[in-house]
């Protein structure tokens, strides 16, 4: 029996992953390189930023050492990659924690804001794109056109501030626009990391109100900013199928309209799929926003500040894990791409 | 990682969103927070820009590291407080009283002084003080070569340490310096020397990090009034009280303080009664939020000097007379009313306005247009030049200070470029005097002009970056430095600031003083020297 034999009989979705994964290697090497040597362009030194009134010529020897900053570029870029292969980031500048643990610890943070904002994303775009397709002319189908223009058009942050005002410091309906959950409530115990569901598995409600009241603002803004974009593309696509003459001759047929709409919406998945993963990366990049106007303490919060502060082991971390999350979001993609239309070839 | 959560989201989605739904609407109903009726009072919110990069005391100090040490460190001595007219605890800077040190005595010549360490001091962890802690405390600071080490070699200089740091009995340390120095008691009131609880410590150490720097840069071991419970820098740091701390256990037995980047967001969640206290607000938020009811901002004139520092050393600023002329140009009155909105107040000494032997009577600088014009043409330049200033991205207050002096600046011909750069890019360009001219806001916590003028105006200082050189202000102050007749100490700091004001290094702005918005309920503030808030001082109503 030959390779290619044994390479067949594998399930179709294991033979997608495995001639796409060692394609990640090579692609997270050059990003870890590029970061490194972009991040060292950066002009500023943050040892004489660090020690201010302190600064002698001894001590400032002594915290470059720490920091690792001695030495050429060269040098340094290899010792790094040496401890990035035993799992070692190396060590915040401001944070005082190893960096692999503050990320860690911030990553469920920035995954749940951007998981209930795509969940809601989708949601908000496919509905209201479908309900315009099949209604034109209607109240929806007005309401899409508008705000599919103005949505391309509004910045995250200002639609952040602006609920804000409106919801919590005028109108007292919303919850303090800062953190996961409220000070004095303790955060439920770990277990997937996601407030609302540890807090559900533990059974504490008033945790599980308060970080669903804490979700809320911060994913209404990504999700105002991103459903208008999802939403044109479904309706160009799912405009083109609904015309189409499969669906003309199920009409004819007699099939039900709703089955005729869930028909025409698994034909128009693929490019969907598509958007959907790009808008996760895209997401994961507005977090950096959003999480600093609501102080909610992730990944984007901590990118910022690793930027303000020069602290290169945190900002070159960051970027390590947002580009192996990104190209965990496109091999899925391809996956589920694969799977939904057999005829293509990723 | 991700896949992974995909497809267990995928499970429990159906379960989750409908149990959602019923819960928003009951949970906020049905479960009321628990309890925390009683404990409320006893709890402190607030909101700062910063957790605390590091709880260790050994990291280069910042804002919100001082704030922390303040409140978990304990050191040996301490100013004693008193009230000032407008109700704030202020340390009165002509008496030092016992801390962790019940008394202490200085030798003769002011080289060398005896700790007698109270009895019955105990820490966080529950152990009790005694001299041991004190000497581990002292070799640890010693080796890690940062902020003890620059205290006992710059400001003491010690440089030997099994001459100077003695243990004379359990409770009883003995530190002696080779030249006889006015800051000798003085310089142990500081809150970066505190006072580790050495039993805690050497539990932690390991091979590989001989002094436990890992552990305490995440944990507290002191003898404070309050200890570290958690720790999660960007999000937020919560102390507990110590309830055995030695001056009697805290008021408010909890500290949440929370990371609000955003100091609009502070605003609104301090208006919102989320947060009790809001802290580093702007002058115009402040002059918002001084109008909500049940909000109160507390406001002091500290120690900060704020300036814009000329290049002293390259042309044109190597002229005295072109330096004088920037100062004669600055529309103070207008700045302080548009941007400080009342906060602050005319920088008239390079000596913060608090201090000991603090004189504004050589001020000279009142709005002069003809005058800088007459300096300027006198220095050879009657039609102005061009130049450049510094300032940190981010940065709204000296923006738009930059603004009106380049403005201000160019009715006498001096055009300035405005350059807009990350901090660490405008220290680094300062630092190597590439950048004619660039703000600096800072202050020196020891209260001692001497100390201050060392750190700014001595030509042979590190820091002094507009490069500013008189041999007889650094004669003057080298004798400050090693000299204990006060009454010479302070005719000779006098001295330094006259020249200084006369060579106008710097263009002088403001004492932007320190503020703290926080709910009316709380009260007891004070203020301490590094501008960070002890929280011990504060109660709740």
């Amino acid at each position: 029996m030959s390779v290619s034999d044994s390479w067949q009989r594998l399930p179709r979705p294991l033979r997608i992953v495995m001639s796409r994964l060692p394609m990640v290697f090579p692609q997270m090497l050059g990003v870890i390189f590029v970061t490194f040597m972009l991040v060292r362009l950066l002009p500023g030194d943050p040892t004489l930023l660090m020690l201010g009134n302190m600064a002698t010529p001894e001590s400032i020897a002594n915290l470059r050492e720490q920091l690792g900053l001695n030495g050429s570029l060269w040098e340094q870029f290899v010792h790094y990659m040496g401890n990035v292969m035993h799992g070692d980031l190396g060590v915040s500048l401001f944070t005082s924690n190893p960096v692999a643990k503050d990320l860690i610890e911030r990553a469920p943070a920035t995954l749940e804001l951007i998981f209930y904002s795509m969940l809601l994303t989708v949601i908000l775009a496919v509905v209201l794109a479908v309900i315009a397709v099949v209604k034109p002319g209607g109240i929806v189908d007005y309401f899409s056109r508008i705000y599919g223009l103005a949505a391309g058009a509004i910045p995250d942050f200002w639609i952040g501030l602006l609920l804000i005002f409106f919801l919590f410091s005028l109108a007292g309906i919303a919850p303090a626009p800062f953190g996961r959950i409220d000070p004095l409530l303790e955060a439920p115990p770990a277990i997937t990391g996601f407030y609302t569901f540890d807090s559900l598995l533990a059974g504490d409600f008033s945790a599980l109100a308060s970080s669903f009241g804490r979700l809320a603002l911060p994913v209404l803004t990504l999700t105002l900013v991103n459903a208008g974009a999802l939403m044109q593309m479904t309706k160009t696509t799912f405009a083109g199928i609904w015309r189409s003459d499969f669906i003309r001759h199920q009409r004819a047929s007699g099939l039900p309209e709703r089955v005729i709409i869930r028909n025409a919406l698994r034909n128009s998945l693929p490019p969907i799929i598509t958007l959907v993963g790009f808008l996760v990366g895209f997401l994961l990049g507005a977090a950096v926003l959003v999480e600093t106007i609501f102080s909610w303490g992730g990944l984007g919060q901590y990118a910022v500040q690793s930027v303000i502060n020069s602290d290169y082991p945190a900002l070159q971390g960051f970027v390590l894990l947002a580009s192996a999350f990104i190209l965990i979001v496109y091999l899925i993609v391809d996956v589920l791409y694969e799977l939904a239309d057999p005829r293509i070839r990723v | 990682m991700a896949g992974n959560f995909f497809t267990k989201e995928s499970v429990s989605r159906r379960t989750l969103l409908s149990a959602t739904v019923a819960l928003a609407t009951v949970g906020t109903f049905a479960f009321t927070p628990r309890a925390f009726a009683q404990s409320a009072k006893e709890t402190l919110i607030v909101g700062g820009p910063r957790t605390p990069e590091s709880l260790d005391q050994e990291y280069p100090p910042t804002e919100a590291v001082h704030e922390m040490r303040r409140n978990v460190y304990e050191r040996l001595v301490a100013f004693d407080m008193k009230k000032g007219d407008d109700g704030v605890l202020y340390e009165d800077f002509s008496k030092i009283v016992g801390a962790l040190a019940e008394k202490y005595e200085v030798g003769p010549d002011s080289k060398s002084i005896t700790f007698h360490i109270r009895p019955g001091v105990v820490s966080g962890a529950g152990n009790t003080l005694t001299a041991d802690d004190v000497m581990w405390s002292f070799e640890r600071g010693w080796a890690l070569k940062a902020n003890f080490h620059w205290y006992m070699t710059q400001i003491l200089k010690i440089d030997d340490f099994s001459k100077a740091f003695e243990k004379v009995d359990d409770m009883t340390v003995k530190v002696s310096i080779p030249k006889s120095s006015p800051l000798i008691a003085k310089l142990w009131t500081n809150s970066d020397l505190g006072i580790l609880d050495a039993k805690v410590m050497k539990e932690k150490i390991t091979d590989d990090d001989p002094w436990g720097q890992r552990f305490l840069a995440t944990n507290s071991a002191s003898f404070g009034p309050y200890f570290v419970t958690k720790y999660a820098p960007g999000q937020e740091t919560v102390y507990q009280a110590n309830e055995k701390y030695y001056r009697g256990a805290p008021r408010l037995k909890r500290i949440i303080f929370k990371e609000i980047p955003t100091a609009a967001n502070r605003v609104a969640a301090l208006q919102g009664g989320a947060i009790d206290v809001a802290e580093y607000l702007s002058p115009r938020e402040l002059s918002q939020v001084e109008k909500i009811p049940g909000v109160s901002v507390h406001k002091v004139f500290g120690n900060y000097i704020h300036r814009v520092e000329m290049q002293n050393e390259t042309k044109p600023f190597n002229d005295i007379r072109v330096r004088q002329a920037l100062n004669y140009l600055v529309p103070r009155d207008a700045i302080s009313k548009a941007v400080y909105f009342g906060t602050a107040r005319p920088t008239k000494s390079p000596i913060s306005e608090i201090y000991p032997a603090f004189t504004d009577e050589y001020y000279q600088y009142s709005l002069d247009v003809d005058k800088a014009k007459a300096l300027l043409a006198e220095a050879g330049l009657p039609e102005g030049f061009e130049t450049e200033l510094g300032y940190r991205t981010g940065d709204q207050l000296e923006e738009e200070i930059a603004v009106i002096l380049q403005t201000a600046f160019a009715k006498a011909g001096v055009n300035v470029k405005l350059s807009k750069l990350p901090a660490s890019t405008l220290v680094e360009r300062y630092t190597k005097g590439e950048i004619p001219m660039y703000f600096f806001r800072d202050m020196a916590i020891v209260p001692d002009a001497a100390y201050v003028a060392n750190l700014w105006l001595n030509s042979g200082s590190l820091i002094n970056y507009s490069r500013f050189k008189s041999d007889e202000v650094d004669a003057l102050i080298n004798s400050a430095l090693t000299g204990t007749d006060e009454t010479k100490r302070v005719a000779d700091m006098k001295r330094v600031q006259q020249i200084t004001m006369e060579n106008a290094p710097w263009v002088f702005l403001f004492n932007p003083g320190y503020q703290l918005a926080t709910r009316s309920n709380v009260k007891g503030y004070s203020w301490y020297t590094p501008n960070g808030n002890a929280w011990f001082d504060f109660y709740k109503e």
